[in-house]
């Protein structure tokens, strides 16, 4: 767990990890496109991102493509947030965001605002 | 053109989903717990039920939790303890889809008593995206609890949604 906790300290790695929840499945060149990180930083990133179980690659042919791992971030949340707790954290969520009027929520979160009306 | 064509899902539209996970158990045991009919039902919690004899070519049979045939998927490869891959077609009726959704479970030993379990989830329609891939890390994280401890996690309601 602790490999977890310091590869998502990093606001770099935590971009990227938001780049892979959108689409999943991108090479490092198109990782590396737009972020102000040199090929060799993101691909260490991007490593220590792997060794904390965060992302999993799988080849395609001669493309290693990146994936979000959410398994980790999942017990994370499921060993400090109770079953009881959680259908009121969402509702918190969904009243943030709703009093905030985010326009760049989460897919997530979108889900739990539609669930919850 | 209809409407159904142009709705139709495209194979380059499809996405895909990969979990990794390790579990305290062997090989031997994480297959089984793959491909034991009764154990399956247990970490799904009850939500489907599969049958199959786990044989390459085999049909497999998805039952959803009133007990009825949701749809007929087909076990691709099984290479016991190491790989195992089906698919999951929607029922035909409601969609049609140039590739069904196909599951790809694999087993390496990551350590003495450790097991690496890789599922790769792909052909999957933004339609299911949301849904499955919300749901899969509380299946898997009941998956290896019930191998660990033995004890089968209670899914939150929200995941039930899902």
């Amino acid at each position: 767990m602790d490999d977890v906790f310091k590869a998502l300290a990093d606001p770099t790695r935590r971009e990227l990890l938001d780049r892979l929840h959108d689409q999943g499945g991108q090479t490092l060149n198109q990782l590396c496109s737009g972020l102000d990180v040199t090929r060799q930083g993101v691909s260490k990133h991007l490593l220590q991102l792997e060794q904390a179980h965060l992302v999993v690659t799988l080849w395609r042919g001669r493309e290693k493509r990146h994936y979000l791992n959410p398994v980790p971030i999942y017990e994370i949340a499921t060993r400090w947030i109770n079953k009881f707790e959680r259908g009121r954290l969402d509702g918190l969520q969904s009243l943030k965001n709703d009093l905030e009027d985010c326009s760049d929520d989460s897919d997530s979160t979108k889900s739990t605002n539609s669930s919850l009306t | 053109m209809t409407l159904t064509q142009q709705n139709q899902p495209t194979q380059a539209s499809l996405k895909t989903c990969v979990y990794a996970l390790h579990i305290r158990t062997s090989p031997q045991k994480l297959w089984d717990a793959l491909t034991d009919n009764e154990f399956i039902q247990k970490y799904w919690q009850g939500e489907w039920r599969f049958e199959s004899d786990w044989q390459a070519g085999s049909d497999l049979h998805y039952y959803d939790k009133e007990g009825k045939l949701y749809s007929i998927g087909q076990v691709l490869e099984s290479s016991p303890p190491h790989k195992l891959v089906y698919t999951w077609p929607e029922p035909e009726a409601s969609r049609v889809q140039p590739e069904p959704e196909r599951l790809s479970w694999e087993i390496t030993q990551s350590g003495p008593h450790t097991v690496k379990l890789t599922l790769v989830h792909e052909n999957l329609s933004d339609e299911y995206y949301q849904g499955v891939s919300e749901g899969w890390p509380s299946i898997l994280s009941s998956l290896k609890s019930l191998l660990e401890n033995g004890e089968v996690l209670e899914f939150y309601p929200h995941d039930r949604q899902a």
